[in-house]
Formats: C-alpha cells, sequence, structure tokens
C-alpha cells in the first residue's frame, strides 16, 4: 500500500489509519507525492496491477468485483481466490467513539456534498 | 502536486466567461483564463463544440471536502476539513479572501439564503458552526449529535438537518432559532441530507448501515428505509419528480429511487468512489464527484455519462454556481484546492463518454524509492520485481 495527499503529518496519520483498520503488511509514505505523479494517479482508492515483468496491467479496480476481476486477470483463472462480496468487509469498530475516528479517517467520509 | 493559476483575471471571471475564446487566445503570459479546455472528442469524438472548460484551480487549504456559492454575494465557501477553517473565495480573483476558523473536521457546508448564513458541519466536535458571511465569522455554535457529515437547507420549512454519523441519529434544526428542535433515529454512518419539498420528505442516507431513511418532514417519523449498495454518502432530489438519486461510494454507482413508488428504479455505474452529487439547475443532469478518478461526471438521468470533467486529486463535494449556470465548484481533498469549471453542453452529446484504458497500462512501473510506514527506511518499489503485485494506493481521510 501507498499513502500519498496526506498534506501534512503525513506518518501519524497513516499509521493511525492503519491501526485503526487492522492494516497489516508493507505501507509506503509517498509524502510528495512522487509516485501518483509518475502514474498519474488522480484519486484515491487506486489500485496498480504490476505483472512479473514489471508490466502495469491495470490501473482503478476498486470495488470488491473489479478487484477481484483484476486480481483473477493478473493471476490466471486457476487462482485460489475466495469471491468477492458486493459490501466487502470494512471492519467497523464497535464503540461509537470509534467509529467516529473510523469516519474521520475511513477516506470517504458521508458528506452531504 | 497541482500547478495552480491562482490570481487576478484581468476583467474579472464573468467577464472571462463572456469572451474566454478571445482572451485565451490573447491573454498575456501569467495571466491565463483557462488552464484547460476539455476537447470535444472525449464526449461526443465528432468534434462538435466542447463539452467542459476549466476556468481555474484555487489552493484553499487541508482536505476540502464541501463547498457552496453564496447566492447573495457568489463568495464561494469551502470547508477544509482538516484545516478546521472555512476558506472564503472571490469569485472574480479566484482567490482566497478570507479564512474562518470553525470546529473540529468540518465536512459539510450549507448557505441560508434567506438570513445569509453558512453552516459547517464539525464532526469532530459534534456541533454545527453559524458563519455570519458579512461579518466573516462564526457567530454561533449548535450542538448536535455524534459526528455530523451531512447538512440540508429547507429554506421553505425553516429547517436544517444534519445527518450525525456517530450517533445514528438525523438532528433537525431550527434556521431562525438556532437550535435543535428534534433528533430522528437514522442508522449508523448517517450523513447526507435531502429534502423533497413538495412531499414533504427527508431523506437520510447512512453511510455504514448501506440504507436510507425516509423521515415524514412534519411529524419526524421515519416512514421507509431502504436498503442500498456499500457507502452510500451524497444524495440530489429532482425537485420536479421527486426521484431520488444516491452515490454509493464504495460501490461505485448511482442509485435512483422513483419519486412516488419509493422503491429503486435503477443502478447506474460511474467512474471510481463517487463521493459528491449535485443536480444540476436544469434538472436533467447529475453532477458527480469521482473521488478515485481525479473528475467529475455530468451524467444524464438515465446514467449515461455525458462528459468527464478532469478536475484536482481526489475530488468531492461539487455544486453549481447558482448564479451562473453551468458553472461548477469541485472540491479536491488530495489536492487541497478548488477547482472551477463550465458544463458546456446544452444536452446529450451524439456519443457518451467511452472507456478509456489509463496511459500507464502496458508500461513498466516507474522505479521509485520511497520509506516505510513503520521503519521509515528506503525502500524501492524495485525489490517486488519477478513477481506479481498490486499495489493500492489510498489516503487516511
Amino acid at each position: 500500500m501507498v499513502d500519498v495527499w496526506e498534506g501534512t503529518g503525513a506518518f501519524a496519520e497513516a499509521r493511525t489509519f492503519c491501526k485503526l483498520w487492522g492494516v497489516e503488511g508493507t505501507v509506503l509514505v509517498d509524502e510528495a507525492g512522487e509516485l501518483v505523479e509518475r502514474l498519474g494517479i488522480r484519486g484515491v482508492p487506486t489500485n496498480i496491477f504490476v505483472d512479473a515483468d514489471g508490466t502495469v496491467t491495470a490501473i482503478g479496480a476498486s470495488t470488491p468485483r473489479e478487484l477481484e476481476a483484476a486480481v483473477r486477470e493478473l493471476l490466471g483463472p486457476d487462482a485460489p481466490l475466495e469471491e468477492a462480496t458486493p459490501t466487502g468487509d470494512w471492519h467497523w469498530q464497535t464503540d461509537p467513539d470509534r467509529i467516529g475516528e473510523q469516519l474521520s479517517v475511513r477516506g470517504n467520509r458521508p458528506t452531504g456534498s | 502536486m497541482t500547478a495552480l493559476r491562482e490570481g487576478p483575471l484581468e476583467d474579472g471571471l464573468s467577464a472571462a466567461l463572456d469572451d474566454l475564446d478571445a482572451r485565451s487566445e490573447t491573454a498575456t503570459s501569467g495571466e491565463p483564463a483557462v488552464i484547460e479546455s476539455g476537447p470535444s472528442c472525449r464526449v461526443d469524438g465528432a468534434g462538435e463544440g466542447r463539452g467542459y472548460r476549466i476556468l481555474g484551480e484555487v489552493e484553499v487549504g487541508l482536505d476540502p471536502e464541501g463547498v457552496v456559492v453564496h447566492g447573495a454575494t457568489g463568495r464561494i465557501y469551502v470547508a477544509c476539513s482538516r484545516s478546521n477553517s472555512v476558506a472564503v473565495v472571490d469569485p472574480d480573483r479566484l482567490r482566497v479572501i478570507e479564512t474562518i476558523p470553525v470546529g473540529g473536521e468540518p465536512i459539510d457546508i450549507v448557505v441560508d439564503e434567506r438570513t445569509g448564513r453558512v453552516f459547517t458541519a464539525d464532526a469532530r466536535s459534534d456541533q454545527l458552526s453559524v458563519i455570519d458571511a458579512a461579518a466573516a465569522k462564526v457567530v454561533a455554535t449548535i450542538g448536535v449529535g455524534s459526528y455530523p457529515a451531512g447538512l440540508c437547507v429547507d429554506e421553505e420549512g425553516r429547517r436544517l438537518y444534519a445527518g450525525d454519523a456517530a450517533g445514528s441519529t438525523m438532528s433537525v434544526v431550527d434556521l431562525d432559532r438556532l437550535e435543535r428542535i428534534g433528533v430522528v433515529d437514522a442508522e449508523l454512518g448517517a450523513g447526507a441530507v435531502a429534502v423533497d419539498p413538495r412531499a414533504r420528505r427527508v431523506y437520510c442516507v447512512n453511510f455504514i448501515a448501506s440504507s436510507v431513511s425516509i423521515v415524514d418532514a412534519g411529524s419526524l417519523e421515519v416512514t421507509a428505509r431502504l436498503p442500498l449498495l456499500a457507502g452510500p454518502c451524497a444524495i440530489a432530489v429532482h425537485q420536479e419528480s421527486g426521484d431520488v438519486f444516491i452515490a454509493d461510494s464504495l460501490a461505485s454507482t448511482i442509485t435512483r429511487i422513483d419519486g412516488r413508488t419509493i422503491e429503486k428504479a435503477a443502478e447506474m455505474a460511474v467512474p471510481n468512489a463517487p463521493v459528491g452529487l449535485s443536480m444540476g439547475s436544469r434538472g436533467d443532469r447529475l453532477y458527480v464527484g469521482n473521488r478515485g478518478d481525479g473528475t467529475v461526471s455530468v451524467m444524464g438521468l438515465d446514467g449515461t455519462e455525458w462528459s468527464r470533467i478532469p478536475v484536482g486529486a481526489a475530488p468531492g463535494g461539487v455544486c453549481e454556481d447558482p448564479l451562473h449556470p453551468g458553472r461548477l465548484l469541485v472540491a479536491n481533498a488530495g489536492s487541497g484546492t478548488i477547482t472551477v469549471a463550465e458544463d458546456l453542453l446544452d444536452g446529450p452529446p451524439t456519443t457518451p463518454v467511452a472507456a478509456e484504458r489509463h496511459p500507464m497500462v502496458g508500461k513498466k512501473m516507474p522505479s521509485v524509492s520511497l520509506p516505510d510506514l513503520w521503519t521509515e527506511q528506503l525502500r524501492d518499489l524495485g525489490e517486488w520485481a519477478g513477481r506479481k503485485y498490486v499495489v493500492n494506493v489510498f489516503a487516511s481521510w
């Protein structure tokens, strides 16, 4: 995962996000927007699929079904993947205060605009 | 990351709009009236006319989410959620002329044109801020439920509605007394709110519960509930038909609800992560802010995408300027800017927007070194060479 466009305090913001959402694995911080600029990425979330020879095979695919399709295409039709669900699994906290924290760092706020 | 063209326009934006093409040819260096124009091939493929025009992009603050135009003055008010402030933008000079501190994490912003007051939903302060536009300062705060995230003004009914996301409620505020006068049980993630004044109906969208609560404006009782696709977070009501449109951000769709039967009528695909939504003043189109795509879709009510306007990074809130029909204001959370654009279409194009392959597809992944979040040691994407992998680009907001 690559964190971008934090504006300020990128490491602190990203660490809070990852702890709150239980994100595991490698997370890199693109504070200056170098990667997204070179790739022409203009929004989040965005997924970039890369083949074994380093070629970008797809960009985008943010919904569970799109993600599943792109991963299947990358790995091949026989790849042992669980089927995506329409709602995904967003790991919401159960404590209202913690939900508020998740909402404020969740990437898509329930804005009315 | 965005090259801003902030600064005075020679004769003001209104004049520039009237004579834009001529000016763009003769503009002196450093005073461009247009930073990008939409080629017709994006829209109709045949070269007739232009689908859109970008008039400017203005740096406003951190993580701008909501944007609204004050009808009496034409000024643009932007809720900058990570700056805990509202930026006021002069529409002629395209420059921030005031920064008004509000509560924690203002997300949505609305105007009550009758009084000229501007309201923000300060999510982390569990309150609404009331801004006197003339004085350019907060004159009152109103306590509401936990994590208010969406607002809607019912000017005739003299009410303001706020979706309290963590509190699972919708607060009802008297617009004149500036007091909370009611609380409606909604569901978890209550946020965006819209009013159908003809039917005296209020719709409150519940982001986490993936549903919409339908409320009788008179009794303030929930009369119905509809399940939605994942992550509904913006809503618009067609003022004549009463049809309701809801952006399902995590499903990348717009759901249309029939305003008479209150049943789902359609699910319409949009590019990626629609977070902002507004109804065009002509009543024939929607404007959709696609957070995952860096674009605003101009969409017919049947789900046909008429044009796709490139804006700043990770856009959210989008509104049409009531004083200049077709002029759009877009809050770009990623780039900390607003984009001012113009929708030039009179109606559906001859050819709707076609799916485009990202220009990087088929090319080599660039070699970039970035610090690891936990160790802060530089790591190069090249270390995954020889394997198949997926990079997820995200932001914490």
